[in-house]
């Protein structure tokens, strides 16, 4: 076994040399002969040398004559010996297609002219004629290919090698012995090597160049397309910017889709800017705090503007800077489009906005109830554009922002601000589309709210246990009829008590939303019952009261604390009997900071009003438009509320009074006729 | 420590702002409108930089920065920044051209907010 092993490993080896061997051959044979591919460029630089080196032979003619001349050789001779020299190479020049061909064909006629030359130079100097053949094999060198070399030199050996046996004069002066062609070989083989290695790097670097340069060009290309290709199939929008605002060319094609084209000249603000002025408008600026240097560049890009909205579609905008020596040099602009997104984290809105209406709807179906109803009456008279003046649609707009702010439904709210923003802004009333827009979405609401409600609503008395035992009692007791009357009509009146809290739960969530802590609001309702019907756009305005109080009169507990005042603010609710001027009051209370007088004053100088006396001041306190917070939140500041609050109050027959103690509080009360306070139906006995 | 003054009617941005400052080792001064801020402005000599609200109740943002340059107070390196809501481009605009440095906009992030000033109160 072992035998066979070792038998079998030598005959590897040996197998393995011989392939070494023809490895070493073919690749010599390899560095020899070029590649089949001829460049245009090698075609036409072998065409200029080999024209070159043709005329080069042909000046032999002559030259040789000359040395043959003075050498006593035979002028005549050499002129006939060179010129048939010159037959083959001359047919070959014009027959042969290959450059290439004609180059090797050329090395051979070279040696020739040497042999001529050694011939003819024949006496003294013919040794140093043999310089000659060293020359025109480095010559030889210039046709880039190294078999024209080894055809050279495999001429020249043979020259050496049969003049020297049948004609020796014609190659030495003297009688050389076999050691010395052997010599005048060494030097052929060495000047060879060297030779055939200039003329391969001559090709593969310079005649080959073009082709490295076309086989890089192609690779670019190649890189160019895979890189095109993705960018025209890309679903975000890659573009590049300047510091000037110009765009690179290259960019992703779904960019062209979504913003149009853009031309050469144009400014990434120019281009985004007639798509969406602001979004241009807020670029360029922007950008202008880019290139000023005078933020922290990470400040400056963050307040690029990050969302656009193209008609109905929404895209997010990202911006990377290309830094150079920790210089901004470029901007890479990243565009997605995230209309999906924004649809998806809009419905979610939308749904946690139906889980909050409902929780609302089983806290207080009733109030939630009456709310509808006026929602419903103000976005009917908002759409329905009954509205005449620029001051009421305002002041709708605002109730219904505060009325779903308060029962949770912050999309409506949220679309009332935007709107209540441009109004203020413009001056103008809503357009069309913010009214579709806020339409729409209610619209929508009110299908789920219909669901969550249900179909009956209104026409049912809800009867509480009390009232139950009461009336069964009261009957039983054989009370009279008045008082049965007045008792079963109760059933239909709302108990303030049942109001009072509905808006001190109300009070109490919007503080906590305003920042103003943990509020404590005491309700003082007495025994007492309104029609709910008549007192509906009271209670609707009467919320303006409660947000003013809450966001304006109330401090925060910091504020309160640096005062010495309790943490958290108080609000006092109440509901009485003035019974000495048979009035209903409704007095609302907070031990904040008061008004404050002075900022009314201005804003009441500001808008052209009377401010001289503290009447006038009053008077401009319920004036719409005047707000003394300088920063409108969603909730108030808008400065219509406490308008539509008297207005409400007037229409049934009531006044306003106010009183205010800086630093102490506010007191507003509300005083209405008994008599609108229900009507009980008169009995004749 | 660098002084900066925060002029803004809010309270609570005052208290935003100054807190973020003040955690970055800033000496932070409250001026509640325009009015005020001129005056803590010509009180404070070793004053680094403003931040300042647009809308204001007496004096406003815009017309402070404009007071604070013709008393050449911007000239002598004091840096103004606005610090505006959603706000009006033109405001900005106008506001750079009186010789605000720049905006912030609010809601604001503090670390961006601290950035700023360490570039302009250094």
């Amino acid at each position: 076994m072992e035998h066979t092993i070792t038998e079998q490993a030598e005959q590897a080896e040996n197998a393995q040399h011989a392939s070494q061997r023809k490895n070493v051959f073919a690749r010599l044979l390899a560095y020899l002969m070029l590649s089949k591919n001829v460049s245009d460029f090698e075609e036409n630089y072998l065409r200029k040398m080999n024209k070159i080196a043709l005329i080069f032979f042909y000046w032999h003619v002559p030259v040789f004559a000359l040395i043959a001349y003075f050498n006593s050789t035979g002028a005549l001779l050499a002129i006939v010996l060179t010129s048939a020299t010159l037959v083959g190479p001359s047919i070959a020049y014009r027959t042969f297609e290959s450059q290439r061909a004609l180059a090797a064909t050329f090395g051979f006629t070279a040696m020739c002219m040497g042999g001529l030359l050694v011939h003819f130079g024949q006496g003294p100097v013919q040794i140093e004629m043999h310089f000659y053949f060293f020359s025109l094999l480095a010559m030889l060198a210039l046709f880039g290919n190294p078999m024209a070399i080894v055809v050279a030199a495999v001429t020249v050996a043979l020259h050496h090698l049969v003049f020297w046996i049948f004609l020796p004069a014609s190659v030495f002066n003297y009688d050389a012995p076999i050691w010395v062609v052997l010599v005048h070989a060494a030097f052929v083989v060495l000047e060879t090597c060297a030779v055939c290695y200039i003329a391969r790097n001559f090709f593969d670097n310079v005649i080959g160049l073009e082709k490295i340069v076309r086989a890089r060009t192609k690779e670019v290309q190649q890189r160019n397309n895979d890189m095109r290709l993705v960018l025209n199939n890309v679903g975000q929008g890659f573009l590049t910017m300047d510091m000037q605002g110009h765009l690179a060319e290259e960019h992703s094609a779904i960019v062209d889709d979504w913003l149009g084209a853009y031309g050469a000249n144009d400014t990434f603000w120019d281009f985004v800017g007639r798509s969406n002025t602001e979004a241009g408008v807020w670029f360029e600026l922007g950008w202008e705090s880019v290139c000023d240097g005078m933020l922290p560049l990470e400040l400056s890009l963050d307040q690029l503007p990050k969302k656009m909205t193209i008609e109905s579609k929404h895209y997010r905008f990202d911006y990377t800077p290309i830094l150079k020596d920790d210089e901004i040099e470029k901007l890479l602009i990243v565009i997605s489009d995230i209309t999906s997104i924004v649809a998806r984290e809009q419905a979610e809105t939308e749904q946690r906005e139906t889980l909050v209406v409902f929780e609302k709807i089983l806290a207080d179906k009733a109030g939630f109830l009456e709310f509808y109803a006026e929602a419903n009456r103000i976005v009917a008279a908002i759409t329905s554009e009954s509205w005449t003046d620029l001051g009421m649609i305002k002041r709708l707009i605002h109730t219904l922002k505060g009325n779903c702010g308060i029962f949770g439904l912050t999309t409506v709210a949220t679309l009332c601000h935007a709107i209540e923003d441009h109004m203020n802004d413009e001056e103008r009333p809503p357009s069309k589309d913010e009214i579709a827009t806020l339409s729409g979405r209610w619209e929508r609401l009110c299908r789920t709210l219909n669901q969550l409600l249900g179909e009956e609503t209104k026409n049912v008395v809800e009867l509480r246990d009390e009232d139950y035992d009461a009336i069964l009692k009261a009957v039983l007791e054989e009370t009279p009829k008045q008082e049965l009357t007045r008792m079963i009509t109760d059933w239909k009146l709302e108990p303030t008590e049942v109001r009072l809290q509905r808006i001190a739960e109300q009070a109490r969530a919007l503080a906590l939303r305003m920042n103003k802590g943990d509020i404590q609001v005491n309700v003082e309702p007495e025994a007492l019952r309104l029609d709910p019907e008549r007192f509906t756009d009271f209670w609707a305005a009467f919320i303006h009261v409660i947000r003013n109080a809450v966001d304006h009169g109330l401090e925060s507990p910091d504020e309160r604390t640096e005062r010495d005042k309790p943490e958290n603010g108080r609000l006092d609710l109440r509901t009485y009997i003035d019974t000495e001027r048979d009035e209903f009051v409704l007095e609302v209370q907070d031990d904040g900071g008061g008004i404050d007088w002075q900022a009314v004053q201005a804003t009441a100088q500001e808008r052209g009003l009377p401010y001289e006396t503290q009447e006038d001041l009053k008077e401009a306190l319920f004036a719409d438009g005047i707000s003394t917070k300088q920063e409108v939140t969603d909730m108030s500041g808008r400065g219509v509320g406490l308008g539509a609050v008297r207005k409400a109050c007037q229409a049934l027959g009531g006044r306003v009074m106010v009183e205010t103690k800086e630093g102490e509080g506010t007191e507003m009360q509300f005083r209405f006729p008994a008599e609108v306070m229900a009507d009980y139906p008169e009995i004749t006995i | 420590m660098s002084k900066i003054l925060v002029v803004d009617d809010s309270a609570t941005v005052r208290q935003q702002v100054g807190q973020a400052l003040r955690q970055a080792n800033f000496d932070v001064i409250e001026a509640c409108d325009g009015q005020d801020g001129v005056t803590k402005i010509e009180q404070t000599p070793d004053l680094k930089m403003v931040i300042c609200d647009i809308n204001m109740p007496r004096m406003n943002g815009l017309e402070m920065v404009e007071a604070v340059k013709q008393s050449g107070r911007i000239d002598a390196g004091l840096s103004i920044v606005m610090l505006t809501t959603e706000g009006h481009p033109d405001l900005i605009k106008r506001a750079k051209q009186a010789g605000a440095k720049g905006w912030i906009v609010k809601p604001f992030k503090p670390e961006l907010l601290i950035a700023a000033a360490q570039k302009l109160a250094a």
